[in-house]
């Protein structure tokens, strides 16, 4: 005479037991995967656009694209050299007021070595001549990259909406992200909230 | 049985709906939003100027050449209208954002740039103007560039004019020059950052270098906060430029030299200047457009300036009942030579001074389009 139909039921009871964690432990990592794919791993961004599409940026799919230097005049290859990298998206159809925006990537440029911290732009949906206007009006002081072939677009998504900016870290993680701001306290703020990332003591204001 | 109960149910049933009516607490009596009991001034003044179309004084003073039609199927709001020298024709449709090639038997013939922003595409398109005779340029608005497209529609090159900090309301290109001018609000700050003026005119090299700005914003109208009501009324004449702003009837002349002076400022005319501005933040979104056009009717707003070798027309809109006053001046006397009232917009001017005339009452929403050409009789 075998005990199998009670240690069944004991094993099928014991089963159930486990089946509230189970669920438990599932939900959480439904939710958990929504929440990454929603918003991206560290090296890519979801960023909602006015039509309601939604662009997911890769940053470091951009190491080694080949863009130009409209103040060179030369190609360059796009890499993340320095420990932090405040890398911003501009183009010449950008509001005016949100390109004043320029002059908080000024004083974080100053900041600049290379090596620890950077400060690169990187103009898109803008021809070569509108490249050399932007250069010869606002004489930037950081390094400004134009991608006049939309290569940009074939390795990753661009968002809709620029000025957009990026804090990221040498192997392309986001530390931060913002978009377009034409009100200059905005964009202060922001430039406050990098400075403090990159340790730097004076402040943008 | 069957119809009595029908009938008891039905009572029921409407009793129950007036009470619903009458007893929601507070939601049929709450208060109408601002605005809602502004009266519709403007459409009653359209019928009433159609209404008299018969007077129309258009004739008088015109000699009508030619009529056109252009589709309303595809057109919404008839904003811009150009005459190339092929013939063909160059739209901008407002309500749609769009700029369009017709043919000179109005057939549509293609789009003038996609949607997007990027060179070549736009996101508001506001004017449009011939390049040289041969090519065709498009301002947007919002992207603060000016692409420039074969006679075709493809699209040859752009220039940007974000550094100026304006958005281009109007475009005109001058042959002898060979400028651009675009028109918007570059505004002036003071050192708290504080808009205390705006300059008006820009002019670009056909290349799209910027070379200087002009015409501040008027005194006068700071007051009443007019920047947003400011779209000027513009024509070129062998290289020199004549503007009017809608709410002030003087008439600024630009050489090509960068020379601005003012060529005539209408002392006895129908025009009537603002006394008044708008103020939109009391006026609930859904009649702020209404609310406008109210505000607009306390006024004259100029809509139109025409200028050939030997006249200048200034066309505003007067409601006398006829929708537009017409002005006709001596460029050579400084007098007005004659006025006449139409229901006729004037659209622009072609290529031999003949003027195309919109014989719509209104731009937008029609099924058709009628177009006239129309040339000034000697006066």
């Amino acid at each position: 005479m075998t005990s199998s139909a009670p240690s069944s039921r004991r094993s099928r009871r014991d089963n159930l037991k486990l089946l509230p964690p189970i669920l438990c432990a599932l939900a959480v990592l439904c939710v958990g995967a929504y929440v990454l794919s929603s918003r991206g791993s560290a090296h890519t961004v979801a960023i909602d656009n006015p039509d309601g599409s939604r662009s997911r940026l890769n940053i470091e799919s951009l190491n080694g694209l080949e863009l130009f230097n409209p103040r060179t005049g030369r190609a360059e290859t796009f890499t993340l050299k320095a420990e932090k990298t405040l890398l911003f998206f501009v183009s010449g159809g950008d509001c005016p007021t949100c390109l004043d925006e320029r002059r908080v990537w000024e004083k974080l440029a100053r900041a600049a070595d290379g090596q620890r911290f950077d400060v690169v732009g990187i103009l898109v949906r803008t021809s070569p001549g509108e490249a050399r206007t932007l250069v010869k009006a606002y004489n930037p002081q950081f390094t400004l990259l134009l991608d006049s072939e939309n290569r940009i677009a074939q390795r990753t998504e661009l968002p809709q909406l620029t000025p957009f900016k990026f804090l990221v870290n040498r192997r392309g993680e986001i530390l931060m992200t913002d978009g377009p701001n034409n009100k200059f306290s905005a964009q202060e703020a922001f430039g406050e909230k990098v400075a403090a990332q990159i340790g730097l003591a004076q402040a943008v204001r | 049985m069957f119809p009595k109960q029908l009938a008891t149910l039905s009572s029921i049933l409407f009793v129950c709906v007036l009470c619903t009516v009458q007893c929601t607490p507070g939601k049929h009596l709450a208060a109408a939003p601002p605005g809602s009991a502004e009266p519709d001034l403007y459409r009653p003044a359209l019928e009433k100027a159609q209404a008299q179309s018969q007077n129309d004084g258009l004739a008088s003073a015109f000699r009508i050449e030619s009529k056109l039609s252009l589709g309303g199927e595809k057109i919404k709001n008839l904003n811009q209208f150009r005459v190339a020298s092929d013939g063909n024709f160059y739209v901008i449709d407002y309500e749609r954002k769009q700029a369009e090639i017709y043919d000179r038997t109005s057939s549509y013939l293609g789009d003038l740039g996609a949607r997007g922003n990027q060179p070549g595409s736009h996101l508001w398109p506001t004017d449009v103007a011939e390049v040289d005779g041969k090519t065709v340029a498009v301002a947007d608005f919002q992207s603060h560039r000016v692409n420039i497209f074969s006679g075709e529609g493809k699209f040859l090159s752009s220039f940007i004019y974000t550094p100026q900090s304006f958005s281009a309301q109007r475009m005109l290109y001058d042959d002898v020059s060979r400028s651009f001018y675009l028109f918007g609000n570059r505004w002036q700050r003071n050192s708290r950052d504080e808009i205390v003026g705006a300059e008006l005119v820009h002019k670009y090299s056909a290349d799209g270098d910027f070379v200087a700005s002009y015409l501040p914003f008027p005194d006068h109208a700071k007051s009443l906060d007019l920047y947003n009501y400011d779209c000027p009324a513009v024509d070129i004449n062998k290289g020199s430029l004549f503007i009017a702003l809608p709410f002030d009837y003087t008439i600024y002349q630009l050489m090509p030299d960068g020379k601005l002076s003012v060529v005539l400022k209408a002392q006895e005319s129908g025009f009537r200047a603002p006394t008044q501005g708008v103020n939109l933040e009391q006026v609930s979104p859904a009649d702020s457009y209404k609310h406008v056009q109210n505000w607009r009717l306390s006024w004259t707003p100029i809509n139109a300036v025409v200028a050939t070798d030997d006249n200048l027309l200034v066309q505003y809109q007067s409601f006398t009942p006829l929708r537009y006053t017409i002005d006709i001046w001596s460029l050579k006397t400084k007098k007005k030579v004659r006025s006449v009232n139409t229901n006729s917009a004037i659209l622009t001017k072609g290529q031999e001074d003949e003027i195309y005339f919109l014989n719509n009452i209104e731009a937008k929403g029609q099924t058709r389009y009628d177009i006239l050409r129309a040339k000034l009789k000697t006066l």
